[in-house]
This record gives C-alpha cells, sequence and structure tokens, in this order.
C-alpha cells in the first residue's frame, strides 16, 4: 500500500490552497496530518481520493493515477471519515454502519456484514447505542459513528478527517490509539488529519507537518517534527518540549505576535 | 491520567483492536444473537411493506362496491368476472362498474404509488423533508402548461389532450432547470431545492397573469384541472401511467441501496464508491418523469408526495430499500381513500380528491408526528 502526491497543487475554484506538495507513504503505520487552521490539510486528503482534483500534479494510490480510476475501484483500497455526516433521514446507529459495507455486501444484508457491524461497534465502544437514531446521538458519539462505518470498509488505507476534533481527552487518546493499533495488528495505512499534537506525537509513526500557505513543512517521527522551532515556525506558539517515554510532549506557553 | 491508568487504557486499545483483527466468527453465540435480531428487524419492515400492499388490495376491492348507485358486493364482483368473460348482462350496471369506478380505482392506485415514489425519492435525494413535486417546481410547471393551452389556446397538440400534452412538457422545463442547476460546479442538494423553488415561484406568476386575462369559462375549467382528480383518466391514459409508475418503482427499488449511500452525504458518499453527481441526475430525471406522466393526466394532486414517504419512515425508518416500495403502496392507499371519501361522502355529489387527500392526510399526519417515540428525521 502506497500514496505518492507529486507536486500537486489544489484548491477550489480561484482560490489555490496547496502549493507544491511531495508526500510519499508506505506501508502500515499511522501518519497525523498536523497544521494551523485553513492551511490545506483537509485539501489534500481529498485529493488522495478524488474528492477533490489537483489542479496540477499526480496523486498516485499504489502506482495508480487516482485520475484514472473509478469511484468504485479507489473505494474498495481506500475508506475516509469526514469531518462531518449528514444525518436528515437518520437510521439506527447499527444500520447506518452497516452502509459502509456497501463496496463488499450485495442487496441483501449477509451475515457477514452483521458481524462485522456488531465488531466495530464492540471495538469502538458503541454496542449499547446499536438501535439509537444517528441523529439523537452526541457530535461525539457522532463522529465515533462515522469512524465506525470507515472501518467496515475494511480497506488497506483508511483516511480520517479530524476524528477526534468533537471528543474529550480520554476518547481522543483511545481512537488515536486505536488507530495506532489497527494500523499495526491489521496492517493498515491510517492517515489522519489531528489537532491535539501531544496525542499525535504519542502516537502516530509519522507526524506530517504543514505550514502556511499551504505546503508541507516537514515530514517524519515526532521526535524530528514536534520541536519547539517548528511550532513556533507554525503556529505563533511558544512551547518547551519535554521528552515523555520516549516521545516529545508539548508544555504551551504563550502566543507570540 | 496515572501511570496504572494509562496502562489500563492501552490494555483496553490492543484489546480492541485484537479484537477487530480477529477472524469473525459467524457461529459464535453471540453473532447468532445478532444475526437473529437483525433478521427480526428486517421481517418487521418487510411486514409493513406487504401490509400496505394488503392495504392498497383490500380498499381497492372495497371501493368498487360503494357508490351512488346500490349494487351488492358480491355482485359487483360478478359482474367484473362477467365482463373478463365476455358474459355481459345489465349494460348499465357493467357500465358503472367497469367504465366508472374501476377506472378512477385504478388512476387514483398508480396515481398515489407515482407521486409517493416521487416525494420519497425527491427528499432523499436532496435530504430535504419539504421536497416533493410541488418544492421542486414540476407541478407548478405542469400548472403553468395547462394555463396555456386553456386560456390562450396554447398547446403542443390539439383536441382532447391539449391540456395534458402542456402538462406533461411544462413540467419537463423545471426540472430541466433544476438537473442544470445540479451540474453546475458545488452544487448542493440544498442548492437544488431552492432553485426549483426559485422555478415554482416563477411559473406561478406567469400562471396567475395568465389567470387574470381569463374569461370566466376558461378559469373554471383551469381551476378544476388545479385540484385535481381521477375521475377523468380512462383506461388507455391508465395504462400509459401504470406503465411509466411501474418502471419507476421498479428501478427505484434497484437504486435504493445507493440512495441510502448517498443520504450520507456527497463526500462521504463519493468515498463509498458511488457517482454522487450523475446517480442524484439519473435518480431526479426518473422521478420527473413519473410526476410529469402523473399530473398531466390527473392534475395537481398535492400532498401525497410530501406525506406518504414520512408516514412510511415512522414505520420502516429511513432504510430505503423498504421506504421506496412501502411509500409506493401508502400513497396508493392514500388517494384511493381519498377518492372513495371524494365520491361517497357528500353523494351525490362528490369532492375533489385533492381536497380529500389534504383533509384526510393532514390530521392523520400531524398526529403521526406527535405520537412517534424516535425522532427520523
Amino acid at each position: 500500500m502506497r500514496i505518492d502526491i507529486e507536486n500537486m497543487d489544489a484548491g477550489y475554484g480561484d482560490k489555490k490552497i496547496l502549493h507544491g506538495i511531495d508526500l510519499h507513504l508506505e506501508g502500515p503505520g499511522l501518519t497525523c496530518i498536523i497544521g494551523p487552521n485553513g492551511v490545506g490539510k483537509s485539501t489534500m486528503i481529498k485529493c488522495m481520493n478524488k474528492l477533490l482534483t489537483p489542479t496540477s500534479g499526480t496523486v498516485k494510490v499504489n502506482g495508480r493515477d487516482v485520475k484514472e480510476m473509478s469511484r468504485k475501484e479507489i473505494a474498495n483500497v481506500i475508506s475516509y471519515v469526514p469531518v462531518q455526516t449528514d444525518d436528515v433521514f437518520a437510521m439506527p446507529v447499527f444500520d447506518t454502519v452497516l452502509i459502509g459495507r456497501a463496496n463488499k455486501s450485495k442487496w441483501k444484508t449477509s451475515p457477514q456484514d452483521i458481524v462485522k457491524v456488531k465488531k466495530a461497534l464492540e471495538v469502538l465502544g458503541l454496542t449499547e447505542l446499536s438501535d439509537r437514531p444517528f441523529n439523537e446521538l452526541s457530535a461525539g458519539q457522532h463522529q465515533t459513528v462515522a469512524i465506525a462505518r470507515g472501518l467496515v470498509q475494511e480497506t488497506e488505507i483508511l483516511i480520517l478527517d479530524e476524528p477526534t476534533s468533537n471528543l474529550d481527552i480520554r476518547h481522543q487518546i483511545f481512537i488515536t490509539s486505536l488507530m495506532h493499533e489497527i494500523a499495526v495488528q491489521k496492517n493498515v495505512m491510517v492517515i489522519m488529519i489531528s489537532h491535539n499534537l501531544n496525542i499525535a506525537s504519542m502516537f502516530a509513526d509519522n507526524i506530517v507537518l504543514m505550514e502556511k500557505p499551504g505546503r508541507i513543512k516537514q515530514i517524519g517521527p515526532a521526535n524530528d517534527v514536534i520541536t519547539a522551532e517548528n511550532i513556533k515556525d507554525v503556529y505563533n506558539v511558544g512551547c518547551e518540549i519535554v521528552i515523555h517515554q520516549g516521545r516529545p510532549v508539548m508544555l504551551l506557553d504563550q502566543i507570540l505576535n | 491520567m496515572t501511570a496504572d491508568e494509562q496502562t489500563g487504557e492501552v490494555n483496553v486499545v490492543k484489546r480492541a483492536a485484537a479484537l477487530w483483527a480477529s477472524e469473525d466468527d459467524l457461529t459464535s453465540d453471540d453473532s447468532v444473537e445478532t444475526i437473529q435480531s437483525y433478521r427480526v428487524s428486517e421481517l418487521r419492515k418487510l411486514t409493513f411493506v406487504f401490509v400496505c400492499i394488503a392495504a392498497a388490495v383490500l380498499v381497492a376491492g372495497l371501493s368498487i362496491t360503494y357508490g351512488t348507485m346500490d349494487i351488492g358486493f358480491f355482485e359487483c364482483y360478478e359482474v367484473i368476472w362477467n365482463h373478463i368473460t365476455g358474459n355481459v348482462g345489465d349494460k348499465l350496471i357493467d357500465y358503472i362498474i367497469v367504465d366508472e369506478r374501476l377506472p378512477r380505482i385504478a388512476a387514483a392506485l398508480v396515481a398515489g404509488a407515482g407521486l409517493a415514489i416521487a416525494g420519497c425519492v425527491m427528499q432523499s435525494v436532496m435530504k430535504n423533508p419539504l421536497a416533493d413535486p410541488y418544492t421542486t417546481g414540476i407541478s407548478s410547471g405542469a400548472g403553468f402548461g395547462a394555463a396555456l393551452a386553456v386560456t390562450l389556446g396554447i398547446s403542443f397538440v390539439a383536441g382532447n389532450y391539449a391540456i395534458v400534452v402542456n402538462a406533461f412538457v411544462f413540467s419537463l422545463i423545471p426540472m430541466a432547470m433544476m438537473l442544470g442547476v445540479g451540474k453546475l460546479k458545488k452544487a448542493s442538494p440544498t442548492m437544488m431545492i431552492m432553485a426549483g423553488m426559485a422555478i415554482m415561484f416563477m411559473f406561478n406568476a406567469f400562471t396567475t397573469v395568465l389567470k387574470l386575462q381569463a374569461d370566466p369559462d376558461a378559469l373554471a375549467k383551469l381551476y378544476s384541472w388545479t385540484v385535481g382528480t381521477v375521475a377523468d383518466c380512462e383506461w388507455s391514459e391508465i395504462v400509459m401511467m401504470f406503465v411509466v409508475v411501474a418502471v419507476g418503482v421498479v428501478l427505484t427499488q434497484i437504486f435504493s441501496r445507493k440512495l441510502n449511500i448517498l443520504a450520507t452525504g456527497d463526500d462521504s458518499a463519493k468515498a463509498m464508491g458511488l457517482d454522487v453527481e450523475n446517480m442524484r441526475i439519473v435518480l431526479l430525471l426518473l422521478i420527473s418523469l413519473v410526476v410529469a406522466t402523473v399530473v398531466s393526466f390527473t392534475g395537481l394532486i398535492g400532498f401525497v408526495g410530501l406525506v406518504a414517504p414520512h408516514v412510511c419512515r415512522i414505520f420502516v425508518g429511513a432504510d430505503n430499500r423498504y421506504l421506496v416500495l412501502s411509500s409506493a403502496m401508502f400513497g396508493a392507499v392514500l388517494l384511493e381513500i381519498a377518492d372513495f371519501v371524494g365520491r361517497t361522502a357528500i353523494a351525490p355529489a362528490t369532492l375533489q380528491v385533492g381536497v380529500v387527500t389534504a383533509f384526510i392526510g393532514g390530521p392523520m399526519f400531524l398526529y403521526l408526528i406527535m405520537r412517534q417515540k424516535k425522532s427520523t428525521w
């Protein structure tokens, strides 16, 4: 499994967000994309599975240009968990997650699909919510259900757009570490956007640090990327870095001018 | 978090990941119980679909036997049987049953199913509970076409079918405009329904201008068409409506899983392999043809398209695999009951079916949305 982005520019209409992105990811593991708001993190991951077409450059998945792949072909390789899910006509949580099996199942739901959904709900601690309508859940539960739907798609690459943005600290740790463990145990490439740098630092195998205006500043292990200098340059925030359990942890200071 | 707690959390995570990485066991007690419980919920939804089908047959069967002329229950079916076998007895009774009652019953069933399925698909595709043939401008386009034929005599064909053909052609214009908006880059379902409403207001304004210029006879004729009725449909028209509605129902049922995927949001649906823009266009095109056909023969019958899918959602939820067919059948029942009430409530006078649908459907819908326990929309 691999994703290769070369010299990619992308944006919306005339507004260019990303500039000359080069990113090469290979093999299982958790990659966290970090960076300030509006820097193009979501734009970049949307280019990986053709939700957005780059204005120039190439995006290849397992060596194939995504432009030449059908949506179905991409869905068989990459699952995607958006930051928000529509819930106008909501189904129970179980059925909502079951939709994620669309690329695997036929019209009639198979026992395999049912068991897979049951397992995903159990893994994410959602079993008790199984019969609850999706639109009656909290924002955090919504996100967790969306992650379950991404999991049951059972692809070799899983992309998550800020999956922990509505979660409390315990669940942020749980989801991020679970993604790391699933990447290891199930041989999956997990790419997720995160704003919690300390949690990303604890569990990510690789960190992609993005900076304005829509560029990648550095890619590498947390110890190389999460530095006081990088944080100051990218976020304009002062901090002290201490090493805890072999990983850098940020002690925040104050906003710089 | 203390070191112990952190270790505990890590163990929870490792166990969860290990569970996900483990082989699926379809035979464990837990799995069997979950599969059975899912099958029970499927059966419950299927039962509602069959109840709707049975209700359509039952209501149609009963309403044949009621009318202004008193014909016995079994005699009605004897007359139908004799007509089929070419053994017609009393020609007047044969005429009343076969040419008066049966066509309007068949027309009500077919038109009700067509309008309901249109509402169901429009609401799901546009992710808007208020989407129906009215709010998407299709009915207004048809109304303007009919007004042109009646008031100014401008029509694509002469004679009896002037209104029908005009209504059909003009009902396709809002659809084409809406699909045009749908083709725009970044067009969202909300943008499409807002475009539909803008088109509705435009056509309504044109129709009002025509009405202001119309003579009283033309105005009365136009008014009667806009209220909507299934009483004037002939067998040839019903067959035409049936073919289009049946194709619409079958294709929509085939696409029902894709409708479920579409409901998760555009990005999410694309990521699950669905060609969202094309799917939306195919479904709206299909449904618009169904509505255009029904409306051109029956006039503007409101409420069924809006309400039938919502009532069915209360019973089967938002899963379109069950919702599509149950909405079609429930719409058929609703319009059939409305027509039956319309021709018997104040007999020998009759009430237009469009008026009765609102009278029956309104309170029933209010009652159901107030008593529902789980939020469906």
